[in-house]
């Protein structure tokens, strides 16, 4: 008789199995100290945490001895997923960023690397897919606040600079103002 | 004097891409496993699932196979150690018994 | 807000606590401790410690057991971390194996087993050089530090958590709390506004006027006060920042000319939806940016080759196709440049200054071997990384044997005459039982040794010859019979001071045939100089060990010489294979130039970044050399008519070297040449130097370089640079690369590519079932998705993905470097290959690849080719089909969905 194990379907459900006993630590299961007293797993046990370690380790890029360095994509181990989702993947991970800062493209905008049409297009394509995305309300409001949107990304992108992590540099003129304007926007 | 003795086995089969070979064969070898053959090139196709994660096999990916005969407490372990392996990547195991006969010395009662 | 979402920004400590953080990163954020950072130190030093590889005058004992064995023996004993308090011997004395360490382990955190997996990911990211190392080691069997000290992933996580269970319970000792899993939780759960006070302190994000009235509050331990405190504060950053988000809206109003009221004029419902796409859109910035930068390079790229097109359908009646031109009196010259970018401008001015037809092929030529070069003690894959090579090229020095044709015969020189070769007095035992004993890629000889008589070996290596044809079996047989003769030889010398002129043949023969265990009993040396039985037992224990003559040494020198060279159909398999690739099939001019390429520059631990990729990092002269003299043969001529490739005779391949920081290409070979050849390539070289010099001036541009009056003082810039230690930027290598083009040069003839894009050539109309362009999909693509992606990610944070200042470098272990004394090991390129100062020079964007093919055809090798197909999908790279049947360009875009993927215009295409 044949069985056929991991089955993906098994898998799944044998990973919510595991969430069910959320917070209980593992019970050492098994793996009673030795004669001499040190800690042995089971057979399979050790096999699984090796075998855990290494797929956890799949993420991270190799890294060849210097001599015989060669280029490699870093998220080599991501390539599964989507640019952008392998991005913030990477990113988080790593504790990294994963673009240019702004003033850099910026640069490159006004070195000629590329025009603002090419920026006002890819700007139009996002606002029309994330619109689309939102609740429907009415094809009127949206022709509007599309035009909006489009021109103050447009202005973000081209003509202001990033915001760094942590810039909170407000001043009390500026925190009344906020309030007078009650709160919104 | 020899006689045939007959002992009760597992057979696993363990279809993986071929780039995952090594991982398996290291495995194996740390269980303790004495001997295996390995099945080059073989080609697949999945049951398309509603679902990705669903999916045994890329359409016509290039696969290995490696067979190995073991006792039934090393197959559980084995598995058991395979278990993290597959909740990331596509293959799957069939674990059939078998009983494999072998040659094995006499041994006189007493 | 309620307390129980997170309204500063920060998600809760328990969902981030195994997925974001290990617990002494929480321990870390919570209470100030430092223990991250104390881990990194006392495991990097570990590390350092033992994956030297000659570099330290220490080594390591007891490496042969393994990471975790070897760093446990140390660290039991060693008096500096009992020092600090921390107990990792208690720790240790529990487990012996590192799979049990690790269960242990994370069994005492209390880490509930399903979550066990992200824990350990989060740990293994933390030094992902190092980590990154370990795990290439790992599945590197036969680099021959790994063989002798091993080291995979579990090891080396289990040293970490030692490391970190000790520096955690330290600190919950000093600090009188429970770190551990289930009591972190307990206390994120139980004092969830604290732990939000505490971390924003410890992260720096605190308000800065409120810092102080926080440490109090939580220095008083006062639950109602710090709970009172928290709404206060939380309130108060909750506004600022609103305030100053309102702001930069309007500062965005403003640069888009539109005033206030008209923007304040909107409803409630249009205002916030206009924040929350502002929103969207920052998240979504960085690949709005790079998809503009695509956007720009493709329409430019598409526009161009449109262009192109159209002026040569104007001006040429009848281009002929590429790979058909006529010969002149002189003919065409031919020649193979590899992808890479640097090959553009040079192939550019070298047609501008004369009759010249360049192609583009993977710079290893379709020909993957592990080359041995002379005097070195290892082998180097030549090679794309994705491939494996099966065979084994040797470099012999001429002055062995000028007349030797084969290895056979050369060898049986070296092997005869190590007494008299300029290297005898420094050939150790272990270096010519190497020679023979290879394994493949990345084993050294014995290094200190080693490296000691490399120093003394003169500077410039002598000429040396290439040798790639198989030994027969016998042959093979006799050479390590050869080799053993004269090992036993240097045994008896050494060991009973008897020379070789005492020796007859029959008593080396009988010395030999012992220690190979093919007889027994007392032999005609013991017999004749008097030892006693136990002495020549000893003897022929050392002739075993020590000297490799043995039956399993025996062996693997036969399979090692096997693996030698390439059968005659095998040579004409790949040459021919590697023409047709490139659509040369036919219109062979007199000379065709094989080029490959390398990088001279002094003081450079890059080197090997600006060599050839292709190659595996090594210089391409190898591989060129080899498929020139393969290409040369007549056995290879006349197979190669079989499979339709007719080469003429008098058609020559030569093999050169373009150096790419200085822009001189070097011909090799051309003792190998007929006399009559020699005019011509006199001309030849000329051509070459004044195209070298144009790209030179253009480079120099590019380097920023000041004062260059002509393309001759720019020659001479670019080779001070070379030779200059102190200059960190010899040249910019493949920095700014943009696209990759697959497709008859033909497409690409009349434009400049700026030195940005790979070049492959291909042909579709002789490939009408794909396969060649399978090979490219397949291979060096996907080596130029490697390089393009390294750069993206180098540029866009050179710290984390990059390896930083180079002038910070100090090299470790000899195979890598490190920021500083203590850092994890720098990964990527370094600051001054991506950057001018501080502005980035390389744009990162992906890779534009455009390939001259039928779109059916492209679809159906997507199909079928997993990886190529992956990364067309998943956007890591950009692709654009011309098809010359429909003549329209498809441009893919991913964030179309499937259906709507392929986007075509119309483009004109060169006949």
């Amino acid at each position: 008789m044949t069985n056929a194990v991991f089955d993906k379907a098994a898998g799944a459900a044998s990973d919510a199995r595991g969430q069910a006993d959320a917070d209980v630590p593992a019970a050492a299961a098994g793996s009673a100290p030795g004669a001499d007293g040190k800690h042995r797993p089971a057979l399979g046990k050790k096999l699984k945490i090796r075998s855990m370690v290494s797929v956890a380790g799949e993420v991270l890029p190799f890294f060849w001895p210097m001599r015989n360095f060669i280029h490699h994509n870093p998220l080599h181990g991501l390539e599964h997923l989507p640019f952008e989702d392998a991005v913030a993947e990477a990113t988080r991970l790593f504790h990294a960023r994963g673009w240019l800062p702004r003033p850099a493209y910026q640069r490159m905008l006004a070195d000629g690397a590329m025009q603002p049409d090419d920026l006002a297009a890819e700007i139009d394509a996002f606002v029309a897919t994330w619109l689309a995305d939102q609740d429907d309300d009415g094809d009127a409001a949206h022709g509007e606040v599309a035009a909006l949107l489009r021109e103050l990304l447009l202005a973000m992108m081209t003509a202001t600079s990033q915001p760094s992590p942590g810039d909170r540099e407000p001043c009390a003129e500026e925190v009344l103002a906020c309030l007078r304007r009650g709160g919104q926007g | 004097m020899h006689e045939l003795k007959h002992s009760q086995l597992k057979k696993l089969e363990i279809i993986v891409q071929g780039e995952q070979q090594d991982f398996v064969l290291d495995l194996l070898e740390r269980a303790g496993v004495s001997g295996w053959t390995v099945v080059h090139n073989l080609s697949g196709k999945g049951s398309h699932g509603a679902h990705d994660a669903h999916l045994m096999f890329n359409e016509d990916d290039v696969l290995v196979m490696i067979i190995t005969a073991v006792p039934a407490d090393i197959a559980e372990a084995i598995l058991e150690g395979l278990t993290p392996f597959f909740n990331r990547h596509m293959g799957v195991v069939f674990s059939t018994d078998i009983q494999v006969s072998r040659l094995a010395k006499f041994q006189p009662p007493g | 807000m309620s307390a129980g979402t997170a309204p500063l920004g920060t998600q809760p400590l328990a969902e981030q606590l195994g997925r974001d953080l290990t617990l002494y990163d929480a321990a870390d954020q919570l209470f100030g401790t430092r223990i991250g950072e104390t881990l990194n130190e006392l495991l990097i030093k570990g590390l350092m410690d033992f994956f030297d590889e000659g570099q330290s005058v220490w080594r390591m004992p007891g490496r042969k057991q393994g990471l975790f064995l070897a760093w446990a023996n140390i660290a039991r004993r060693n008096r500096r971390l009992r020092m600090r308090g921390l107990d990792v011997a208690a720790i240790l004395d529990q487990a012996d194996e590192p799979e049990a360490m690790i269960d242990l382990v994370m069994n005492r955190l209390g880490v509930p087993e399903h979550r066990w997996m992200s824990y350990v990911t989060v740990e293994l990211s933390r030094l992902h050089g190092w980590a990154g190392f370990v795990r290439w080691r790992a599945q590197a069997a036969h680099y021959y530090w790994q063989q002798r000290n091993p080291a995979d992933l579990t090891d080396y996580l289990a040293v970490r958590l030692v490391l970190g269970l000790a520096l955690l319970e330290d600190a919950g000792r000093r600090l009188r709390r429970d770190l551990r899993w289930p009591a972190l939780l307990d206390f994120a759960a139980a004092h969830p506004r604290e732990c939000v006070l505490r971390r924003e302190l410890n992260a720096g994000t605190v308000l800065p006027d409120f810092a102080h009235r926080i440490e109090v509050a939580l220095d008083s331990g006062d639950p109602a006060r710090i709970d009172a405190l928290y709404l206060v504060y939380e309130r108060e950053k909750t506004t600022r920042e609103a305030c100053t988000r309102a702001r930069r809206v309007e500062t965005m109003a403003a640069a888009a000319g539109l005033d206030r009221e008209a923007l304040l004029g909107r409803d409630d419902d249009a205002l916030h939806q206009i924040i929350d796409g502002i929103y969207a859109a920052k998240a979504h910035e960085g690949m709005l940016w790079t998809r503009s930068l695509e956007r720009a390079h493709l329409r430019s790229l598409l526009a161009r080759i449109d262009a192109a097109a159209g002026e040569e359908a104007g001006a040429m009646p009848t281009a002929p196709a590429s790979g058909e031109t006529p010969a002149g009196p002189a003919g065409p010259v031919q020649a193979l440049f590899c992808i890479d970018v640097r090959s553009e401008r040079l192939r550019r001015h070298l047609e501008a200054v004369g009759d010249y037809e360049t192609f583009g092929i993977a710079g290893f030529f379709g020909i993957p071997i592990a080359f041995v070069e002379f005097g070195k003690g290892h082998e180097t894959a030549l090679c794309p990384a994705v491939v494996t090579p099966k065979n084994v090229a040797v470099e012999m020095p001429h002055t062995h044997a000028k007349h030797a044709d084969s290895l056979f015969d050369l060898a049986h020189e070296v092997v005869h005459d190590l007494k008299n070769t300029v290297l005898a007095p420094y050939v150790t035992v272990e270096a010519v039982g190497l020679l023979f004993g290879f394994d493949m890629v990345g084993k050294t000889f014995a290094p200190r040794a080693y490296n000691t008589w490399r120093q003394r070996l003169e500077t410039r290596k002598p000429p040396a010859r290439l040798l790639f044809d198989k030994l027969s079996e016998d042959e093979a047989r006799e050479l390590v019979a050869n080799l053993q003769d004269e090992m036993v030889v240097r045994a008896v010398e050494r060991h009973f001071a008897v020379k070789r002129e005492h020796l007859t043949s029959p008593m080396i023969r009988e010395l030999r045939e012992t220690a190979l265990e093919h007889r027994k009993g007392q032999t005609e040396l013991a017999r004749r100089f008097g030892v006693d039985p136990a002495g020549e037992a000893v003897f022929i224990r050392s002739l075993q060990v020590e000297y490799r003559v043995n039956p399993d040494q025996a062996r693997i020198q036969l399979e090692h010489l096997a693996k030698i060279g390439f059968r005659p159909q095998r040579q004409a398999q790949l040459v021919g294979a590697a023409l047709r690739g490139i659509g040369l099939t036919a219109g062979f001019g007199r000379t065709v130039l094989v080029v490959g390429h390398g990088s001279t520059s002094e003081n450079n631990p890059y080197e090997s970044a600006l060599d050839c990729g292709a190659c595996g990092g090594d210089q391409g002269l190898v591989n060129a050399r080899i498929f020139a003299a393969m290409a040369n043969r007549r056995e290879v001529r006349q197979l190669l008519t079989e499979q339709g490739i007719d080469i003429p005779a008098e058609t020559h391949f030569i093999p050169a070297l373009h150096d790419t920081t200085t822009d001189e290409i070097r011909l090799a070979d051309i003792d190998e040449l007929p006399p009559t050849a020699l005019t011509r390539v006199d001309r030849i070289r000329e051509d070459l130097t004044a195209a070298g010099r144009l790209t030179a001036a253009e480079r120099c541009r590019e380097l920023g370089e000041s004062g260059i009056s002509s393309p001759e003082a720019a020659a001479r810039r670019v080779k001070r640079h070379a030779l200059d230690w102190t200059q960190v930027r010899p040249e910019w290598g493949l920095s700014k690369n943009a696209a990759f083009v697959i497709g008859r040069r033909a497409l690409t003839r009349r434009l400049d590519l700026d030195g940005r894009s790979f070049l492959h050539s291909y042909d579709y109309r002789v490939d009408p079932k794909g396969r060649l362009l399978e090979t490219i999909l397949t291979g060096p693509l996907i080596v130029a998705q490697w390089i393009n992606l390294e750069h993206f990610f180098s540029v866009v944070d050179n710290e984390a993905f990059g390896s930083g200042s180079k002038v910070y470098h100090n090299v470790v272990g000899r195979f890598g470097v490190v920021t500083g004394n203590l850092s994890d090991l720098r990964t990527g390129l370094p600051a001054q290959t991506m950057l001018r100062g501080h502005v980035p020079y390389h744009q990162p964007m992906r890779l534009v690849t455009v390939i001259e093919a039928p779109l059916a055809l492209v679809e159906a090798l997507l199909a079928k080719l997993y990886k190529p197909r992956e990364l067309v999908h998943n956007g890591w790279i950009r692709l654009v089909v011309l098809d010359p049947e429909t003549g329209q360009a498809q441009v893919y875009d991913p964030e179309h969905g499937e259906r709507d993927a392929w986007q075509p215009q119309p483009i004109r295409l060169p006949a």
